[in-house]
């Protein structure tokens, strides 16, 4: 599916002063990202060292293991923005511009409401990266980068993006992975309580399956990648012990599971290698799934009696069960955020009507007031019941005069045409400050 | 000798196995299992009574004829697998036990010896008979543990073989690989002792009865092999790590031998049942 398609409707409005500029895993491939990435993974200094750049005002940096990007407040032109990267980053970026996007005003509400709906990534439906966001945002706070206009969007995608997790199918459909091999080792083990993972490659499908693994009762999380720090990391969290690389196949015996999404070349593990471990295993079963593409674990390994080894082909009926519900599921969350993008744009029109239909009214309820007053001295004493009918008939000519510019001025609003027309209702019904200022002093002097 | 009882439960397992064979026809296993199960408890219950009716009548433990043995063996399986579904609960083993259960039973009423009732065994002078009734009972307890051992090898072969051809699609689960490979161990580690003992009592009462010329009967040889291939099983299990395949291949060529031995019975000539 197109990550950005076309808006549904093109908007002749003013769109928010609103920038999104970065790279994610639709645009570059994982070497191409890993070149990209900050130098640490720590969001609050990359954010801190965009604050220090000239003529930034609002900021978020979400650097993430698929994506990193900036999302900015303001209109900074395209030479500002390609400056911006390398700054959050801490180093030099040498990649071709083709890589890069940008999105700006409609197109970048749209791209964080979909990120923080988890409809831009690549586990459609996976539940890491609105908390990612938040981390970015609150880094984004500390940093004094925060901008009204950036708040405010972020704070609308988040409460779309919690409603859009809702649905089970989307949100289920993050686990097929994890659900696949939950179910294979099912048949083979009956329960994980006392089973030992060996997760090879710590990238995000792996952290994904390995998550759920874990949460389903997996005893051990055995944590092998070739960058040691980050097996460490997800070792941390996961309550698991990291390996290295080259401890692999010193290892391997103790795992009920291996798990394999990593890059390599050649096999890591072949057949007479794994026999060996069979034969430390003293036959117990082990069950192997490698979904890295080229495969990491010889093919041959299946052939071997207790060893029951799964490519992402094999896994195909169990994934495409979830496939379909994740389509179904995705469809029905991208309808509901265009939706949401478009109210939310509406609101944001309204919003910046809603002074100018303030200081209508207080306008034509002062001029009310004064011709009342003007109306009391020139007439003397009068009864309660002429005061009632007076304040009664200038109340309605009032109401019924302000109807037809308020209702249009709301209707146009509503259909992101107000930016023209604020100006021209001020300038009409003269709410300029130095009009009303004007106005005050007349007044001061007729009384 | 009235078979009322063991007519009423045979009924309820030829029930229990049509029903389960038409549900599984139609893809509901789930509801297959469970009536194989309901019906094998009831079934149970029933054969219960009739080999205390049998003993009652015959004045003696009921397994002098093939009719008495094979009724209390085909209870003394019920009884077994419904012991093990409680700790285990092993999907499917009541549809594999079930058409042995019906068999016996079915043969116990219709078989060749059903209609003798000469209450006799071929005991020597001062000989007792409870010799005989623990050798039968042990051996028996011995025959059921390999008989569970060798469903759950069978079981075992068929989930292991869904396993490596279609890993998405089982259609129906099995029980787990794991569990079904322990089940197989437990179920041979029982039988085994209870085995060996009937079958010591068993020589030992041959030899009284017969002395060396026993040895040479066609039911003890059988016997004997049993034993041995049973033992090289349990071995090989215990010190070789025999596990999944290659264990229940042997587990059923044991059952195979335990098969034999059962059947040699027609033609032995110091080693039958009463006719």
């Amino acid at each position: 599916m197109n990550p950005n398609p076309a808006p549904i409707r093109p908007d002749a409005a003013p769109e928010p002063a609103l920038v999104v500029y970065g790279l994610s895993h639709h645009t570059a491939a994982v070497d191409v990202r890993e070149r990209a990435a900050p130098l640490d993974a720590d969001p609050a200094r990359g954010t801190a060292r965009l604050a220090e750049a000239p003529g930034v005002e609002g900021a978020l940096l979400l650097s993430t293991c698929n994506r990193l990007e900036i999302w900015l407040a303001g209109q900074p032109d395209a030479g500002q923005l390609a400056a911006l990267l390398p700054c959050a980053a801490g180093h030099a970026i040498e990649i071709a511009a083709e890589h890069f996007y940008e999105y700006r005003g409609r197109a970048a509400v749209r791209h964080i409401f979909r990120v923080c709906a988890s409809l831009d990534s690549r586990w459609v439906g996976e539940p890491q990266i609105l908390g990612q966001v938040k981390q970015a945002y609150q880094a984004s706070h500390r940093a004094g980068l925060m901008h009204p206009e950036l708040e405010s969007a972020l704070q609308r995608a988040f409460s779309v993006a919690k409603r859009l997790r809702g649905d089970p199918e989307l949100v289920g459909a993050s686990a097929s992975l994890g659900h696949a091999a939950v179910d294979l080792a099912g048949g083979i083990f009956g329960s994980l309580r006392d089973k030992t993972v060996l997760l090879l490659g710590a990238g995000k499908m792996g952290q994904l399956a390995a998550r759920y693994l874990r949460r389903q009762g997996a005893r051990r999380l055995l944590i092998a990648n070739r960058t040691r720090e980050r097996a460490q990391a997800l070792a941390r969290e996961l309550e698991g012990e990291s390996l290295g690389w080259d401890e692999i196949l010193r290892r391997t015996a103790e795992a009920d599971i291996v798990l394999a999404c990593a890059q390599a070349d050649g096999y890591v593990l072949d057949r007479a290698r794994m026999a060996a471990v069979l034969h430390a295993r003293r036959q117990r079963p082990v069950l192997l799934l490698d979904l890295s593409v080229p495969r990491i674990l010889d093919p041959a390994i299946h052939s071997l009696e207790n060893a029951f080894l799964y490519n992402v082909d094999d896994l195909r009926v169990e994934l495409d069960r979830h496939r379909e519900q994740r389509q179904r599921a995705a469809a029905r969350a991208e309808i509901q955020t265009e939706e949401e993008v478009d109210k939310y744009l509406r609101r944001l029109h309204s919003r910046d009507l809603t002074p100018t239909l303030r200081a209508l009214q207080a306008k034509a309820e002062d001029l009310r007031q004064r011709e009342l007053q003007r109306l009391r001295a020139r007439l003397g004493g009068l009864t309660p019941e002429q005061e009632q009918a007076l304040d009664d008939l200038t109340q309605g000519l009032m109401r019924k005069w302000l109807h037809a510019p308020l209702a249009g001025l709301r209707q146009a609003a509503a259909d992101g045409q107000s930016a023209g027309l604020i100006e021209m209702a001020e300038r009409l019904f003269d709410l300029t400050p130095e009009a009303t200022k004007a106005d005050e002093a007349i007044h001061d002097v007729e009384s | 000798m009235s078979l009322f009882w063991e007519r009423v439960a045979l009924s309820l397992y030829s029930l229990g196995l049509i029903v389960a064979l038409a549900l599984l026809w139609r893809r509901h296993a789930e509801r297959a299992f469970l009536i194989s199960r309901r019906l094998m408890v009831a079934g149970f219950i029933f054969q219960f009574v009739s080999v205390v009716e049998m003993g009652v009548a015959a004045g003696h433990f009921p397994i002098t004829q093939y009719s008495e043995a094979a009724n209390l063996l085909a209870l003394m399986l019920t009884g077994a697998f419904l012991l093990v579904y409680r700790v285990y609960s092993p999907r499917g083993l009541s549809l594999l036990l079930l058409p042995l259960v019906f068999l016996l039973t079915f043969t116990s009423i219709y078989g060749p010896a059903g209609a003798a009732h000469t209450p006799l065994l071929h005991a020597g002078p001062g000989i007792d008979n409870v010799w005989i009734y623990w050798h039968v009972t042990l051996s028996f307890l011995g025959i059921v543990g390999l008989t569970l051992a060798v469903a759950c090898a069978m079981l075992y072969l068929w989930a292991e073989r869904s396993l490596k051809q279609h890993p998405a699609n089982l259609g129906w689960r099995l029980p787990p690989l794991e569990t079904l490979d322990r089940l197989t161990y437990v179920s041979l580690l029982s039988g085994f002792p209870l085995l060996t003992i009937g079958l010591l009592i068993g020589f030992y009462r041959a030899g009284l009865q017969w002395g060396r010329a026993g040895l040479s009967d066609p039911k003890i040889v059988l016997a004997l092999m049993t034993w041995g291939l049973y033992l090289i099983l349990l071995f090989g299990r215990w010190a070789a790590h025999w596990r999944g395949r290659r264990a229940a291949w042997f587990t059923i060529v044991c059952f195979l031998a335990a098969v034999a031995t059962w059947m040699a019975s027609s033609f032995s000539r110091l080693h039958d049942f009463v006719r």
